[in-house]
């Protein structure tokens, strides 16, 4: 069981292989899913990376969702395949089950089943084959080889958990919550040699899996400004801003190392040993808080049919955190465990929330139909969205293209049915969000109201 | 064993989970004898006297395999090897290799051997080399894919001729190919 939760530990550490941020979970709104994920009219990534689009109003004739409610078809799904009275003994989540596959669970945090899966990713399969002496190791993973990763590949972003505030004439103050993580790791050229080109395992040599991981949350007092600045509602000129205060509340950043090394023989006496090698920096929750300034601008110019934007987030954001322990963290063979020591106490550190920026064009034709397209980075990684929306009396056709976080292209098609001030949505997005180089298909489901 | 194993596993985990590699039917090719130490683990020595027999038994040696793959499924396992009697006077004689394993120390030589390869030692300074597959079915195969296993090495030697027949039997070449069906990869 020891080495099965290993295993899991692995593969969510690894996930980065074949899936990369939190940007692939696209939304709960059909009606975005259904065109690929991109955001066309002013919600979701829109007002989210671009300060102004607070003050753009909507199109003629455009209605905003007061709320989206998705319907969980996955879920029901999920928990008729899986009972919650047997949860417990669910091979799932039961490691010490024999068909406990770490892979699935992974699958499954990485894309979790809120909508139906209409087309699974099917999972790679081969054998993998050890070839093992007191001298001689070799790892053969067979055509699975080519997903060992080559360069360093994680998961991060950032997230905006939380925005409350009040506005009068444009001006808003309030405060926002927030968290950023972003991890890193990388096979050291011994390791994946290893892995990668089933190179066999030499004598005194040390094989090493590196890893950089930052995360930190807060929350941050603001004041910002949307306005018009140029122009009337036809045709305008927007500007947005926003000074925020950023206050950490808890810190982590680890770097370092972890692996093996091999002695004279392989599997001589004593055999490889655990090389664990790490400096850890971290404030704890409750401890003094990390300060720093930062803001976010956002312009967009709209005229008639015809929309443009560029948004940027979290400009200059570096915190100061004034009190952080450093510990070291290494491998101890006579305990046969990992042990910390400090290091140092009540030092300083600093840390920056990575820049996100949206940029965006839109085209709403008088025939009902609205195209558009953006160009997303979230702080690690940049997705591409093109798409558009046919309405034809009551009801919405949609589609879209994408290209992913992996550089993969995503498709998206829909269709929405307005019914007064409800509208009933379907989208179907193509995903690579799993232990798959296949995609899979997901039906999302929502209800909207106007 | 024990540090191939868990070696093995650490690595071969982080590659296959890396790899991310699905269903993951595990193959373990391992040569066991690389292992052995020479003249202490390879050999069993015998002396046995003019039309008798005799039985030449090793001591019992604990095996540390794989942890958590106990309600795994064995696909298949299969030995292969040669077994040398160099046998130094005497003879004609036969010599049957025996290999016993069990989960219990005590069991290991009440059990069906594993591995049964009979030879001629002699007649005189000769070396007669017996190769051998072996491939394990039933409940026996089941047993490496638990945490422990013990294994006891014995040799019976019937001497029917009228001079002491001395020698030794020697492994030469031992290897083990273990097929797990066992989905944690």
């Amino acid at each position: 069981m020891r080495y099965r939760l290993a295993l899991l530990l692995l593969v969510l550490g690894l996930a980065g292989v074949s899936v990369r941020g939190e940007a692939q979970f696209l939304s709960v709104d059909a009606r975005r899913i259904g065109m690929g994920g991109l955001s066309l009219h002013r919600a979701g990534d829109l007002p989210r990376y671009n300060a102004a689009y607070r003050a753009v109003p909507p199109r003629p004739g455009e209605r905003r969702a007061k709320v989206t409610i998705p319907v969980p078809l996955g879920l029901i799904q999920f928990f008729r395949d899986h009972p919650i009275s047997q949860l417990g003994d669910d091979p799932l989540f039961h490691p010490d089950s024999a068909a406990f596959n770490p892979i699935e669970l992974a699958n499954l945090l990485l894309h979790p089943p809120l909508f139906l899966e209409v087309k699974a990713a099917p999972t790679p399969t081969n054998d993998v084959e050890f070839t093992i002496g007191k001298n001689e190791l070799i790892i053969d993973l067979g055509e699975a080889r080519v997903l060992v990763p080559s360069d360093q590949f994680g998961f991060g972003g950032n997230s905006r958990v939380l925005d409350l505030g009040y506005e009068f004439r444009g001006v808003r103050v309030g405060v926002m919550g927030w968290m950023h993580h972003d991890v890193g790791f990388r096979l050291d050229d011994s390791l994946r040699a290893v892995l990668k080109d089933a190179q066999p395992v030499q004598p005194n040599t040390l094989y090493n899996l590196l890893t950089d991981a930052t995360a930190q949350t807060g929350f941050a007092p603001f004041v910002g400004y949307a306005g018009r600045v140029w122009g009337d509602t036809a045709r305008g000129i927007y500007l947005g801003a926003a000074l925020r205060y950023y206050l950490g509340a808890a810190y982590g950043h680890a770097d370092g190392s972890a692996g093996f090394v091999t002695g004279d023989t392989i599997f001589g006496s004593p055999g490889p040993v655990e090389a664990v090698d790490a400096l850890v920096r971290y404030s704890r929750f409750g401890n003094s808080l990390g300060k720093g300034v930062g803001g976010d601008v956002g312009v967009v110019y709209a005229s008639g049919a015809v929309e443009f934007g560029f948004g940027i987030n979290d400009i200059g954001a570096k915190l100061t955190w004034s009190d952080t322990r450093v510990d070291t963290v290494y491998w101890d063979a006579a305990g046969d465990s990992v042990v910390s020591a400090l290091v140092a106490n009540h030092v300083e550190s600093t840390t920056e929330i990575p820049v996100s920026y949206i940029a965006n064009v839109s085209l709403a034709l008088g025939t009902g139909t609205t195209v558009g397209g953006n160009v997303l980075y979230n702080g690690r990684r940049t997705t591409i969205h093109v798409g558009g929306e046919q309405r034809v009396g009551l009801v919405a056709l949609r589609g879209g293209v994408a290209r992913d976080q992996r550089k993969k292209l995503q498709l998206g098609w829909g269709a929405g049915l307005y019914l007064g001030s409800v509208s009933l949505d379907v989208g179907f997005w193509t995903h690579s969000n799993s232990f798959s180089d296949e995609r899979g298909i997901t039906m999302a489901t929502s209800i909207s109201i106007y | 064993m024990r540090r191939i194993l868990r070696f093995g596993l650490v690595v071969g985990a982080a590659a296959t989970v890396a790899a991310a590699c699905g269903e993951g039917r595990a193959i373990f090719n391992v040569d066991l004898y690389s292992f052995f130490l020479a003249g202490r683990d390879d050999t069993l020595h015998y002396t046995v006297p003019p039309g008798l027999s005799d039985t030449v038994t090793s001591d019992t040696l604990e095996l540390t395999l794989l942890g958590g793959l106990q309600d795994s499924g064995v696909d298949s396992l299969r030995f292969t090897g040669t077994v040398a009697y160099e046998n130094n006077t005497g003879g004609p004689g036969t010599i049957g290799f025996l290999v016993f394993f069990d989960t219990v120390k005590a069991n290991v030589f009440s059990g069906t051997p594993a591995i049964s390869v009979s030879g001629q030692a002699g007649p005189g300074n000769a070396t007669t080399a017996v190769p051998f597959t072996v491939d394990v079915t039933g409940p026996l195969k089941d047993m490496f894919v638990q945490p422990t296993l013990f294994v006891g090495v014995r040799a019976i030697v019937t001497n029917p001729g009228a001079a002491v027949l001395d020698g030794r039997v020697r492994v030469t070449a031992f290897d083990m190919r273990l097929i797990v069906q066992e989905r944690v990869f």
